[in-house]
C-alpha cells in the first residue's frame, strides 16, 4: 500500500509542472508608424503592421504575453534576437518592470548595456555598440494570472 | 533615348566592379528586395521555482516582413574643379551608382535598374570640345548624352560602380575662366524610356525611388534623379608689356629731368608681366633703337633671360635689342611674375 502511495505521489511531482502550469502565451509584431491624416484633417502617426519595408526603415517590434492561467508565473524570461538584416535601435528597448539585458555573443550572454564589450579584428577589447547587439532579454520577476504584459525594441533594416 | 547599348553596357559595368573590387573598404549594401525577415520571440518561465518550458521555451508566432525593392541613384563628382592649358585635355571624373537593392539575386534572376546618364552644360565662362566616356574595366569607351545604362545595385557601396568622364579639350580663353558640366542619372522604367515615378516610403506595391538632391538645378530628393558637378578652370598665360625712359646723363638742368638734348644719354625700361597661372613659353622680345639715338654699348641688361644681344642695322632692318626667355613663370598665388629689360641710348 505504501508502495502505491509513494508511486502516487511521484507521479504527481512529475506531473506538477502540468497541473499547477500557468498558461503563458506570447505573440510577436513588427510595426512601421506612417503618417496619416485623421477625420479632422490633422496628421499624426499610425503604426500598422510592416508587410514590406524599405530599407533604413525603422521598425517596432512588440512582444505581447499573457498568463491565462490560475497561478502566477515567475521569473518570466523572454528573449529576442535582433532579427537578421536588422540593427538595434540604441536605447530602444522597453518593457514596464522588467530587467532588460543584452548579448553580443548571439545570445550566449547577456548583461547590461555598460558592461557588454566587443573585440576588433586585432582583439582589442571596447565598449559594445547598439549596433553589436544580438538578442535582447526581458525578465519579469511575476506575471500574476490574467495579467498581460508588453515589452518591445525598435530596428533599422539594413 | 537609346537602349541598343544597355545590355553590353550592364556586363562592363561588372567588369568595370571586378576591375574595382581591391579597392576600398566594404561598405554594407541595403538589404536585398524580396528577402523576408522574420521576428519570433522566446518566453519561459517558472511556476513556484519551477521550470514549466524545461524542453523548449514558449516560441511567439513569426511576425514576418518583406523587404521592399529600392532604387537610389548615386551621382559623384571625383574632381570638383580641374585646371588645365590652352590645347591640353581635362577629365572631369564622376561615378554612378545604384545604392539600392535590386541587385541580382541567388538564383541568377536578373533585375536591373536603369539610368539615363544625361551631361548637361553649367555656366561656361569658356567652351572646351567635351567627349563623354565610361570605363569598361579594360578601356575607356565613348557615349553620347542622354544614353540608357543598366547598373545593378552595389554589393559593396564603395567599390561598385561606374566611372564616366567628361573629356575636354581646352581651346584658348582667359586666364580661370570655367566651364561647369552637370551629370545627371535618370531612373527609368525597365523600357528605358520613362522616368520612374517616385512613390512615397510607405507604397507597399510600387519600386521605391529615393535619391537625394544634387546639383544640377531642379534636382530635388526623392525625384528619381541624382547629380553631381565639376568645373573645368582654364588656366593660361597673361603676358603684358610696357616701357618707360629716362634721363640718365647729359641732360639738360637736372639729371633725370625731361630735357632730352643731343649727347643725353636715354635709359629704356622694358617690363614684361605674366598675369596668368601658365608659364609663358620661348619669349621673344624685340625693341627697335629709336631713330636719332645710337645704342650704347654693351648696356643692355636682362634679368632671368636665357639670350640678351643687341643686333646692329643691316640693310633696311633697323638697329634693335633682342631678348629672349625660355619661360617666364605663371603668378604665384596673387604676384605676378616680372621680367626687366633695360637698355641705353645715345640722342645724335
Amino acid at each position: 500500500m505504501n508502495r502505491i502511495i509513494s508511486s502516487f505521489l511521484l507521479l504527481a511531482l512529475v506531473a506538477l509542472p502540468g497541473l499547477v502550469a500557468a498558461e503563458v502565451e506570447i505573440s510577436s509584431q513588427a510595426l512601421i508608424e506612417v503618417e496619416v491624416v485623421n477625420e479632422k484633417g490633422e496628421k499624426e502617426i499610425q503604426q500598422i503592421q510592416a508587410t514590406k519595408v524599405l530599407p533604413g526603415t525603422e521598425l517596432l517590434f512588440v512582444n505581447s504575453c499573457l498568463n491565462s492561467g490560475e497561478k502566477a508565473a515567475d521569473d518570466v524570461a523572454i528573449h529576442n534576437p535582433v532579427p537578421e538584416h536588422m540593427t538595434y535601435v540604441g536605447g530602444s528597448a522597453y518593457g514596464k518592470g522588467t530587467i532588460i539585458t543584452f548579448s553580443v555573443d548571439g545570445g550566449q550572454n547577456f548583461a547590461s548595456p555598460e558592461k557588454l564589450t566587443v573585440k576588433d579584428a586585432e582583439g582589442k577589447e571596447s565598449p559594445a555598440e547598439a549596433k553589436d547587439y544580438t538578442h535582447i532579454r526581458w525578465l519579469l520577476k511575476k506575471l500574476a494570472p490574467g495579467e498581460q504584459g508588453e515589452v518591445g525594441f525598435r530596428a533599422r533594416l539594413n | 533615348m537609346k537602349t541598343a547599348r544597355r545590355n553590353i553596357l550592364y556586363g562592363l559595368f561588372l567588369a568595370a566592379v571586378l576591375a574595382l573590387g581591391s579597392v576600398g573598404t566594404a561598405a554594407a549594401a541595403p538589404t536585398r528586395a524580396g528577402e523576408t525577415i522574420s521576428n519570433t520571440a522566446t518566453l519561459t518561465y517558472e511556476v513556484g521555482g519551477v521550470n514549466q518550458t524545461p524542453d523548449d521555451p514558449i516560441a511567439s508566432n513569426a511576425a514576418v516582413f518583406v523587404v521592399d525593392r529600392l532604387v537610389k541613384p548615386v551621382v559623384t563628382a571625383d574632381t570638383g574643379t580641374v585646371t588645365g592649358n590652352n590645347g591640353t585635355t581635362q577629365y572631369l571624373n564622376f561615378k554612378v551608382a545604384n545604392h539600392g537593392n535590386d541587385r541580382v539575386d541567388t538564383t541568377g534572376t536578373e533585375e536591373t535598374t536603369k539610368f539615363v546618364l544625361t551631361v548637361a552644360e553649367g555656366t561656361l565662362g569658356f567652351t572646351p570640345s567635351v567627349t563623354y566616356e565610361y570605363f569598361n574595366g579594360t578601356d575607356w569607351v565613348a557615349f553620347t548624352s542622354g544614353e540608357v545604362f543598366s547598373i545593378p545595385a552595389a554589393e559593396n557601396l564603395a567599390t561598385d560602380y561606374l566611372q564616366v568622364r567628361i573629356a575636354g579639350i581646352f581651346g584658348v580663353g582667359a586666364n580661370d575662366e570655367r566651364a561647369t558640366y552637370h551629370l545627371v542619372a535618370t531612373v527609368v522604367d525597365e523600357g528605358g524610356t520613362n522616368k520612374l515615378e517616385t512613390t512615397t516610403a510607405s507604397d507597399t506595391e510600387n519600386v521605391i525611388a529615393i535619391d537625394e538632391s544634387g546639383s544640377y538645378e531642379g534636382d530635388d530628393a526623392a525625384d528619381s534623379v541624382h547629380s553631381a558637378s565639376s568645373t573645368f578652370v582654364l588656366q593660361s598665360a597673361s603676358l603684358s608689356i610696357s616701357k618707360t625712359q629716362i634721363i640718365t646723363a647729359g641732360g639738360y638742368g637736372t639729371e633725370g629731368t625731361s630735357y632730352y638734348l643731343p649727347g643725353a644719354i636715354v635709359e629704356y625700361t622694358i617690363t614684361l608681366t605674366n598675369s596668368g597661372s601658365t608659364t609663358a613659353d620661348s619669349v621673344e622680345v624685340n625693341d627697335v633703337i629709336p631713330d636719332y639715338t645710337t645704342y650704347v654699348s654693351d648696356s643692355l641688361e636682362a634679368t632671368a633671360s636665357s639670350a640678351a644681344q643687341f643686333i646692329a642695322a643691316a640693310g633696311t632692318d633697323p638697329a634693335k635689342i633682342r631678348v629672349t626667355y625660355a619661360s617666364i613663370p605663371g603668378k604665384t598665388g596673387e604676384v605676378s611674375t616680372v621680367r626687366t629689360i633695360k637698355f641705353k641710348v645715345e640722342i645724335d
